[in-house]
Order: structure tokens, then sequence, then C-alpha cells
């Protein structure tokens, strides 16, 4: 079965072309049936059906050009392919077999990792890194003057933008995932919002909160992160794992698929033509690089998991409205459960009672009978009688005086209250002893602030 | 630190003033954390007009500073909070305007940092009330920064628990503690932050689908809005001056009929909720700012005559 699926896999890739150069560029072209490899050399046209041609510059290349060729950034803009300097600053085309200079710039070194696109008649380079910072600018070719312009753009622009996925819709260019990197320390830190930028006004507006998933993804994979626009859609994957991801960003949902062609295998270079992607992979053996094409066609047809948002929106506000009136709702019970645990708090101190701020005086040995019932709920009548013995006095005598000064005080908070405070009633445990029982409404407290 | 009892207080009881302290520290802890654990962060310069009102208001709870010097000061935070590159630039719609000249900018969200900061501190007068509209906000407004910033939601959970902390003693008839000034003024100084979010046109608010942003602002803030206003039109009326404290307000009224502190902060709380689903459920049915706005009105009308009249 292994066989057969490799024989399967080895014919649907059958297309392969190889190249001795270690550096090379791979480019579009103008064509739809062939395709560009840059060397130092010269330059391949390779057919998509198979047939591999070198030749060699008409020109010389400028002796400008002295990276090598793999870290120039092409673009096909209005059927003419520009290749940029690393960092940005010098622009050169490749037309007729030649390359040649068409800026008056200098190497900028002021966008390393930046994105190269164009949109209507212009060419732009956006975000990137340089002079220990990561940038958020623009700048613009101008072909009339052969320099790099800065665009200014309005709006909540993004810190720094480096090794971002952008994407291109209409009139917005969408970016994400991408890191901006502090100043001081130089520590880098993943941005997980989505910005889009209005091309025809140049103004930046954060959309919001990607799929926390997308953060996920970006620490599992260690492989150099790829990204293109297919069918109106967003594809990125990962150089190290058969695994890609579709974002939908009008529909704004974000979905997992399982790379069965395995183009992952191809180096960070490539290229999409006639719905294939076209990169280079190399023989760790021969050490031989050969270009492998891979049909995108129905690359959407083994998804990994369901879809779910590309960036937080309706769903998620929704989610977190009712979150929010759940919460206010719990928060209004615990609330209310404790206030009516409060409300009939009495505190008293060495003269008065009071509650919610309204005091009372009471004798002093009103105070005692309650403090009483600041330790316990129930009071036996032994310990209200140790306020009322004297020695001088009989037993009876202390007695009466409870009883009295317990009825006065009763009555007093209940008129002053309109609750009734203490019940006499019999003790659980011996019949014969008398309890003095707390309203089970109240509660009292002795104040000892000072 | 204890709140001293005068005629118009509406506490009898011992309490501290000690509320906004607990909270601006609650919170000042909860941010390093957030920020050496997770992604919280908020623009440094929000951060420092925060750090100065909260300190302008434990000098007035501590010293009582006069009220120029503190209109001064606030007047100081709010152009501090502007460096944050946050604030009202536009005006959405309202009157035909939309996008406003810089100065006018400038100058209108310092005026609304002044207003919402001072409603916020007028309406702390009874227990829970200042807590709880404070809760609401934020909790209504959690919903759209979760969508649109995920490193600065963060502040509105760390906010509204100790929020919810301090609620319990506030209403504790022992241990009782105001707000004070210092809560007060950092509560209205992060909600006016939150709203020149909202109202930054740079900003994507999800919400606005549904209703207009300035609507919106209103509705979540219209107790302390309302209540402000007509305290000062009153003070005026009767030729005193607006800044002057007494007992005119709303909440005092509810207090004046009978309900409790907890009856009238809930009360106020729950008709100020139906009222942002009022607004909220008109605007997206009518999309209208005017008509929305005049049912909001009527609204309000019906809910003064039932129960503050």
């Amino acid at each position: 079965m292994k066989n057969l699926i490799f024989l399967l896999l080895f014919s649907w890739i059958s297309f392969c072309q190889t190249i001795e150069n270690e550096d090379f560029l791979i480019i579009e072209g103008e064509s739809l049936k062939y395709f560009y490899i840059l060397t130092e050399d010269g330059y391949y046209i390779s057919e998509l059906e198979g047939k591999n041609t070198f030749k060699e510059y008409s020109k010389e290349i400028p002796k400008s050009l002295n990276a090598p060729f793999s870290t120039l950034i092409p673009l096909l803009h209005n059927s003419q392919t520009y290749l940029l300097y690393p960092g940005g600053g010098l622009l050169y085309t490749f037309s007729d077999g030649s390359i040649n200079r068409v800026d008056r710039s200098f190497p900028h070194r002021n966008q390393y990792g930046a994105h190269f696109f164009s949109y209507k008649e212009n060419i732009f380079l956006i975000g990137g890194y340089g002079y220990w910072q990561t940038k958020s600018i623009i700048t613009k070719f101008n072909f009339n003057s052969g320099d790099w312009e800065l665009v200014n753009t309005k709006g909540q622009d993004p810190v720094g933008i480096d090794r971002g996925t952008y994407f291109i819709d209409n009139n917005k260019l969408y970016v994400f995932d991408f890191m901006s990197r502090e100043i001081n320390t130089q520590k880098e830190k993943r941005n997980e919002n989505l910005y889009v930028l209005d091309l025809d006004s140049f103004e930046w507006k954060k959309l919001g909160v990607i799929n926390d998933n997308i953060e996920l993804i970006n620490i599992k994979n260690k492989g150099v992160k790829r990204f293109f626009k297919f069918e109106d859609k967003l594809i990125f994957s990962y150089s190290d794992t058969p695994e890609f991801f579709v974002v939908d960003i009008d529909n704004n949902s974000f979905e997992s698929f399982r790379d069965e062609m395995l183009f992952y295998k191809s180096n960070s270079q490539f290229i999409i033509k006639n719905n294939n992607l076209i990169g280079p992979i190399k023989n760790t053996l021969t050490g031989e690089t050969a270009f492998e094409k891979f049909d995108l066609t129905n690359i959407t047809n083994y998804p990994i998991g369901e879809a779910s948002y590309f960036f937080r929106d309706k769903e998620e506000f929704f989610q977190y409205v009712y979150f929010a009136l759940f919460f206010i709702t719990v928060l209004i019970i615990v609330l209310s459960t404790y206030h009516k645990m409060i409300e009939q708090t009495y505190i008293i101190d060495e003269k008065s009672i009071s509650i919610s701020g309204v005091s009372h005086q009471l004798s002093p040995i009103e105070i005692s009978i309650l403090s009483l019932f600041t330790k316990n709920r129930n009071v036996l009548n032994a310990e209200l009688m140790e306020l009322f013995i004297r020695d001088d006095k009989t037993k009876d005598y202390a007695v009466k005086r409870k009883n009295k000064t317990i009825v006065n005080l009763e009555a007093k908070l209940f008129k002053l209250f309109n609750i009734d405070f203490i019940d006499k009633k019999k003790s659980k445990g011996d019949s014969r002893q008398l309890t003095y029982a707390l309203n089970k409404k109240i509660r009292i407290i002795e104040d000892i602030n000072e | 630190m204890y709140d001293p009892i005068v005629s118009r207080s509406s506490h009898k009881e011992k309490a501290t003033r000690s509320g906004g302290m607990a909270l601006f520290f609650t919170f000042c802890i909860c941010y390093g954390l957030g920020k050496a654990i997770y992604s919280m962060s908020v623009d440094l310069y929000a951060l420092i007009a925060w750090i100065f009102i909260a300190l302008t208001g434990m000098a007035d709870d501590f010293f009582s500073i006069k009220y120029r010097e503190k209109f001064f000061l606030q007047v100081f935070a709010a152009i501090i909070l502007l460096q944050s590159g946050i604030y009202i630039d536009s005006f959405h719609g309202v009157f035909g305007i939309n996008e406003i000249p810089i100065w006018a900018s400038y100058i209108i969200s310092v005026f609304v940092f002044i207003v919402i900061v001072n409603a916020f501190n007028l309406i702390d007068g009874i227990d829970g009330l200042s807590a709880l509209l404070s809760i609401k906000f934020f909790l209504l407004v959690a919903g759209i920064i979760t969508i649109s910033s995920k490193e600065m939601f963060l502040v509105i959970p760390s906010i509204v628990g100790g929020i919810t902390g301090f609620l319990f003693f506030n209403f504790s008839p022992v241990k009782k503690i105001f707000l004070g000034d210092t809560g007060a003024l950092l509560l209205g100084s992060v909600i006016a932050f939150f709203i020149f979010y909202i109202l930054d046109s740079d900003n994507y608010i999800i919400t606005d689908n549904y209703v207009s942003r300035p609507l919106m602002v209103i509705l979540l803030i219209i107790y302390p809005l309302t209540d402000t206003l007509r305290a000062s039109l009153i003070r005026m009326y009767k030729g005193k001056s607006p800044f002057l404290a007494d007992r005119v307000h709303l909440h005092h009224r509810l207090i004046d009929k009978g309900y409790s502190h907890w009856g009238a902060s809930t009360l106020i709380l729950g008709l100020s909720i139906t009222v942002v689903m009022v607004g909220v459920f008109a605007s997206s049915l009518l999309m209208s700012l005017t008509i929305c706005s005049l049912i909001v009105f009527i609204y309000l009308t019906i809910v003064y005559f039932i129960f503050f009249n």
C-alpha cells in the first residue's frame, strides 16, 4: 500500500527539473507556460511541461547586485518582474534575459523581511526590520524619479511588522501574525491582532484579536512560514509540517487541512502558477535541487477539525454579552444575599445600639445583656443572672430585676426597630434551665473601632 | 482617613475613604502580573494619566485639596491621556459632523474627560452606586474590547474584580469603606479612556452595525451624565454654583423616598441597564440617530416620573 501511494505520488509530481546552483531565485515570469530560475551564472526557462533551458544573461549583472539571489524579493507587476535588494532601496527588473537596475536609490537596510507588493500602478514595501527597530512604514517606488518615497499613513498602525502574514483583497491589505521588537531590550513580541490598511486612503485600522489557535500553531511550528493567495483565500503553512491553514477573511473563517500533496517539503521559495505551487526540493544525498509542482486544485479536501473564526467577531461578542449578563445577575444575587444577611446587623457600643447609621441610647445594663448575644446566639439564664446578682440583694430580687429589664429592653427594641430581638425558651438539654435566644434574622456585633 | 459625617452625608457609621486606594493597588498588582505573565498592556500615557489622577484623588482624600486645584490636575491628567493617541477625533455623524480638526479633538476630549471624571465622583453619594454603575459600564464595554484588543481587555477583569471586592466592604455595616476621591476619580478616568477608545474612529468597534458610537457611549454612562447635568442646572437655576455639593442628586431623592442604599443603587443599576437595552434595540431596528435619541429621551422621562418624581 505504501508503495502504491508512493507510486501515485511520484506520478503526480512527475514534473521535476533540477539545477546544480545552490543560490537561485524562482520567479513567476510574464507567461503562464513557463517560469524562471535566476542564478548568478544565468537563468533557466522552466516550462510547466518539464523542459528546462539554461541561458546566459544578455547583459552583465549590475555590480550593485552583490547579495545572494535567494535573498532578493521578486514581484510581478504589470507583466514586469521586479527584484528588490534585501532591506530595500535597490530595485532591478528582469526582462529580455537581463537584469537592469531601475532605481536611483541606495541600499536602505531599513526593511529586512518586509512585504513587497503592488497595488494599481504602484509598488510598495511595507514593514520589516532595520537599524534595531521593527518598522510599520510603507515606502512607494517613484518610477519617475527612481527613488523610494515614504507614504504617510493615518489611523491605528501597528508598532512594527516583522515577518508578518499579508493578504490583499481588493483595496485592503490585511496583516497579522507578526513580531514587534522593543527598541531598548530587543525583546520580540508577537502581535495578536489583525490590522487592515486601506490602500487608497492609507488608513490603518485594527480589526481585532485573531484566533488564539494561530499563535499556538506558530509556537508549535519552527519551520519557515509561507503564505499565498489562492481562490480569494489566504493559505499559510510551515516548511516542517504536513498541515496548512486557510483563512477566508470575508467570511471570517479559519480552517486547518492536511497537506496530502506534501508541498510543505518544498523550500520557502515558491511561486503559484496555473493552480500549481512550484517550489524547490533539495535532495540531501545528491545535493541537487529539483523543482516540483504540486497541484492545488483540490487542496481543501482533507480538513482537520471544524472551521472556526479567524478574528473575534459577532459570535464572540454575543457570547461575551451573555456572559456579562450572567455575571451581573450572579453578582446581584450574591450581593443581595450578602445584603440580606447584613441588613439586620445591629452594632452596639458602650452607650448605644445602631443600624444603618441610626443609633439609640441604651442603659449600661441593656448594653451588657446585648453584648452577651454578640458571642452566642443562645444565652443561658444563668449567664444573664450573673449581670444582676449583687451581694447585698437577694437572688429573688435579681431574678425580678432581670425579668423586668429584659421585658423593657424587648419592648424598647421592638418600638425602635419593629422586630422581636430576644425569645425566651427552655434549654434543650435541661428543661428546668431557661435560655434566651436571639431572633434568627438578627445579628449583633460590638463596635471595636475607635 | 475617616469620612466626616456632615449634614448631607448619607451614612451615619464610621467609614474610611480607603476603597479607591485598595482598588488602585489591586489594579497595579494585577497590571504588573498581567504584563509579566500574560500580554496585558495599555498605552503608557494612559497608565500615567490613571496613576496621576489616582494620586490626585489620594491627595484629596488625605488633605482635602481645593476644587480649583483638583480641576487643574484633572486637565493635566487629560492632556497626558491624549498623548496615548486615543481621543475623540470624530462626531460619527452627530449634527452631520464626522471628522473634526485636531485642535477641536483635543479640546472636546479634555472637556469630556473632565465631565466623566467629575460625574462619577458626584454620583458616589450612596453605597454601591458608583461601583455598580462602573461594573455595568466595564462589563458592557469589555465585549467591545475583547474583540478589538486582547491586551487591553485584561484591564477590565482586574478593575471589575477590585470593585466587586470593594462592594462587600462598601455595604458592610461594620468595616465600611468608601471609594473616596481616589476611587471615583480613578474609575472616572479609566471609563473616560475607554470612551475615547470607542469614539476614536481608528478603532474597530463591533457594535457599529447596531448602534451609533456616540449614542452607545451616552447610553453606557446615562445615569452619571443626566444626574450631573440635572444637578448643575438646578443649582444654577437657584443661583448657586453648579459645583456646590448638596443633596439634589437623583439618588438622594430615592433615599428621601425611603429606599435603602442597596435598594436605590440596584434600582438605578437596573434602570440604566434597561436604558441601554432600549437604546440599542431601537438603534438596531431604526438606525436613525435622531429617532433613537428621541425614543431614549421619552423612556428616560417615563422612568423619571415613575421612580424619581
